[in-house]
């Protein structure tokens, strides 16, 4: 038998911008159902590892796989399967937040459009709100708008890049919530962020990143078993901080 | 302005010229800049040229040129009068968000930070007055460098005087009401005191000047003469004396002595002011960037006029991804339904007729009507890329959310096109709906009003309105959309190509002199584009009538579709081509330092 294909795979990701290294041979995968936390410093590459997953800016190097299509050779098969909710809410002026839902069932041939729209709406408090313009939203509400217009089509693969910015907590907690049924429903979340708690809270494994390049990976308890000097019940915070941080920590080239 | 505040601005500016040179390490961008500065190069020369060899017609006579600085004088008392009764009580400084956010707060001196917003000032007032210098010419270096200083000084006065009435308006709003009632009042007595004094002392000079006689242009001089030489010339002086440099009088040094002083009193004016200027800056801050937005969306207009409850058309649930693009590009225009669009458009020369058959068709109206429509059908197809723009560029923008859709590129390019093309056909139809009106006023109502109307219709020598409007017009209108078509093609192909000059950015339309010469090259190449894409179409249509004079056939009105044809055909494959083009460009497209991580 055949073995499952991963929803994400990403292998020896490189990019360079004018000679400058972003991402050194990243790999990573994320199967259906899996939640995988992408966390690293400020400027490690997280941010260009998730735009050049979701086809925005194309590899230097390396493969990119979405439900096994690659990106490269497949991008419209690839794209198909994927959802991708930048750090900032990218919204267009002129529409209404009904219109983008429209746009968005159209653009990936979203049978029950309408009414899964309305569902998505209702999920994220948005209902009223569905004849406002993007300048009448308050910043929590386009994110809210842009997580509901990637789950519309139903995607294989979720990237999420810091997703929590600028919600309310208990927006943050249905925001949690909706990632874990997402998972829960098979598919593959991918999420960016610096809230380690809740990476630590919602994902089954964690991707540590630095300079480009991954440092450490795995569940919690592999990475901590990988990690011999700290507590037993070290948390996310400071594996991070030994990893990223800490002296002796070797960087391995291509993870 | 402090050290800080300087080595600020110095950064600032450094980054400026950095960024656009990192730019022109892209050899597109590169050949773009270079085929942009040659032809700066040749503008400049040719007008300097231009103005020197005509430097004796252009030079005024000794007559006006005696009265021009008291005419100049009268022109800034009156603006001066303007703007302190209608400048606005809000000192919106030009300082930008990060300026804001990071000055205020930080331990400085008002009195520095007024001071970084006026030298801030002074890059675009420079440039200003170095291409008023430019444009009004060449002349010995003396006198152009007198003419680069009286501008330079002009304009960095208009600037302060703005400055510090908005300042000194702002501080009335803050002082207890009696007090600013006082200094209001004060003001308005001493403007009132000044015109009320001018003017009687004008009317007195003519009156005593007119003496009677006829009023021609002689007697006029004569009574301005008289004026300069009385009460209004000395109360007029001091603006005056502003207004002699710029005509290249500067009375020995004096005037350059005069118009320093001024600047320089106008500066410590504006730095000692006291009027809160940080809320209107911020204001004025937000402001920009939304406009900006809203200038990059595509919409102009605040969201909240918008007719939200309708739509161009009913977007259908299923069915080509393309659809939704065009819809979504129509929306950015307006939310007007496309069938109220096309009422109005049909509606249109059945009003322009009645109105024609009411007024008994004057040849006039109908000459008018057909001429601007044809003037429509003819010019504006080849300009159409330039000003509809709900296409990629404004998408670029939004490229994070466009870039992932799963649709090939070629497909996005041309759902991209559809938009714009269909506010083209919008245009180029309601041209054609003038003509239809004039024709069809001119065939009803030939008994009646005779041939008259007829002949005022182009064309008419040569064929019947009938087949004028089919053949003629009808063809004129089905190629000029195929030119349009093209032409938006070219800019978005444009876009892709050099998407960091093509007004993609978050601020919206650019300013300064790199953003102007990106406009004009970006201008020229469009023109020249259109006219490679319309060479194919010439050499056929060139071919046929070539052919027809051979053989002695003559051409007429009724080989208007054929040659339509020839135009539609070749260009429609140039737009193919180009959109194919355009769609591998951004499958390939790297916009990291372009598009998503620019500032500007």
């Amino acid at each position: 038998m055949m073995p499952p294909v991963p929803a994400i795979e990403i292998r020896d990701l490189v990019k360079t911008y004018d000679g400058s290294v972003a991402v050194d041979g990243l790999s990573l995968q994320a199967e259906s159902g899996e939640i995988v936390g992408l966390v690293g410093p400020n400027g490690a590459g997280k941010t260009t590892t998730l735009r050049c997953l979701a086809g925005i800016l194309p590899p230097t190097s390396g493969r990119i796989a979405i439900a096994g299509h690659d990106l490269e050779a497949e991008p419209v098969e690839a794209r198909r399967h994927l959802a991708f909710v930048p750090d900032e809410p990218r919204l267009f002026e002129s529409l209404t937040v009904a219109d983008h839902l429209k746009v968005v069932a159209r653009i990936y041939g979203v049978e029950d459009g309408a009414e899964r729209g309305r569902e998505l709406l209702s999920r994220f408090e948005l209902a009223d709100r569905e004849h406002s313009f993007p300048a009448e939203l308050s910043r929590g509400m386009k994110q809210k708008l842009m997580i509901a217009a990637a789950l519309l089509h139903r995607p294989a693969a979720l990237v999420l890049d810091e997703p929590l910015t600028g919600l309310d907590p208990g927006a943050i907690r249905r925001m949690k919530r909706t990632l874990l049924e997402q998972a829960a429903a098979g598919t593959a979340v991918l999420v960016s962020s610096h809230l380690l708690g809740l990476v630590q809270e919602i994902c089954g494994r964690v991707v540590i990143v630095q300079r480009g390049r991954k440092v450490l990976s795995g569940t919690l308890e592999e990475i901590r078993a990988a990690l011999p000097d700290l507590s037993a019940d070290a948390d996310l915070e400071e594996i991070f901080l030994r990893a990223t941080e800490g002296p002796g920590m070797e960087v391995p080239r291509g993870g | 302005m402090n050290g800080a505040l300087f080595e600020l601005a110095w950064r600032t500016f450094r980054g400026r010229i950095v960024r656009r040179l990192r730019l022109l390490r892209q050899p597109r961008y590169f050949i773009a800049s270079l085929f942009g500065a040659a032809y700066s190069l040749f503008f400049i020369v040719r007008q300097l040229r231009s103005w020197q060899s005509f430097r004796h017609l252009g030079s005024l006579p000794p007559q006006v040129k005696e009265l021009a600085p008291w005419g100049v004088g009268l022109a800034l008392a009156l603006f001066a009068t303007l703007v302190w009764a209608f400048a606005s009580a809000k000192p919106a400084l030009r300082l930008s968000e990060a300026e804001i956010h990071f000055l205020l707060p930080a331990p400085l001196p008002r009195r520095k930070i007024l001071a970084y917003a006026v030298w801030k000032q002074q890059v675009g007032v420079v440039a200003g007055a170095l291409v008023v210098a430019v444009l009004r010419g060449a002349g010995p270096p003396g006198q152009r460098l007198s003419r680069l200083f009286a501008t330079w000084a002009l304009f960095t006065l208009f600037d302060l005087h703005l400055k510090g009435v908005n300042l000194w308006k702002a501080r009335l709003a803050e002082i207890p009401a009696p007090a600013a009632r006082r200094r209001a009042g004060a003001m308005v007595t001493v403007a009132a005191a000044f015109w009320a004094l001018l003017l009687w002392s004008l009317w007195r000079t003519a009156r005593a000047a007119a003496g009677g006689s006829t009023v021609d242009l002689e007697a006029l001089r004569g009574m301005a003469v008289a004026a300069i030489a009385g009460l209004p010339g000395k109360l007029l002086s001091p603006f005056a004396w502003i207004g002699r440099p710029l005509l290249g009088d500067l009375a020995g040094g004096w005037l350059v002595l005069y118009l320093l002083l001024l600047l320089y009193a106008h500066y410590e004016w504006v730095l000692r002011s006291r009027g809160r200027f940080e809320e209107a800056a911020l204001e004025r801050a937000h402001r920009q960037l939304e406009r900006g937005r809203r200038r990059g969306g595509g919409g102009g207009r605040p969201a909240a006029l918008r007719s939200r409850h309708r739509e161009p058309f009913a977007l259908p649930p299923r069915g080509r991804p393309e659809l939704a693009i065009f819809w979504k590009n129509l929306n950015q225009s307006s939310r007007l339904p496309l069938a109220w669009r096309a009422a109005v458009l049909a509606a249109l020369p059945a009003v322009l007729l009645g109105a024609t058959l009411l007024l008994g068709t004057p040849r006039a109206m109908v000459g008018a009507l057909s001429g601007i429509g044809l003037t429509v059908l003819v010019l504006l197809p080849a300009f159409c890329g330039l000003f509809l723009r709900n296409d990629l560029r404004t998408d670029l923008r939004e490229l994070e959310t466009l870039r992932p859709w799963p649709i090939a590129g070629w497909r996005l390019v041309a759902a991209e096109l559809l938009a714009p093309a269909t506010m083209a056909l919008a245009l180029l139809a309601s041209g054609y709906g003038l003509v239809l009106a004039a024709g069809l006023a001119a065939t009803i109502s030939r008994k009646a009003a005779g041939a008259a109307a007829l002949r005022a219709f182009p064309g008419s020598r040569v064929a019947g309105p009938f087949a004028l409007l089919t053949c003629g017009y009808g063809s004129l209108l089905a190629a000029g959309l195929a030119v349009a078509l093209l032409s938006i093609a070219i800019q978005n192909l444009a876009t892709l190509m050099l998407p960091a000059w093509l007004g993609t950015s978050p601020q919206g339309g650019r300013r300064g002199a790199a953003a102007t010469g990106q406009r004009l090259l970006v201008f020229l190449a469009h023109l020249l584009g259109l006219a490679g894409g319309l060479v194919v179409p010439a050499l056929l249509i060139g071919a046929i009538l070539l052919a027809q004079w051979r053989w002695g056939i003559a051409l007429t009105v009724l080989e208007g579709p054929l040659l339509a044809l020839l135009v539609i055909l070749p260009v429609l494959a140039e737009v193919a081509l180009l959109v194919r083009l355009g769609g591998a460009r951004w499958d390939r497209l790297d916009p990291s330092r372009e598009v998503l991580d620019r500032e500007e």
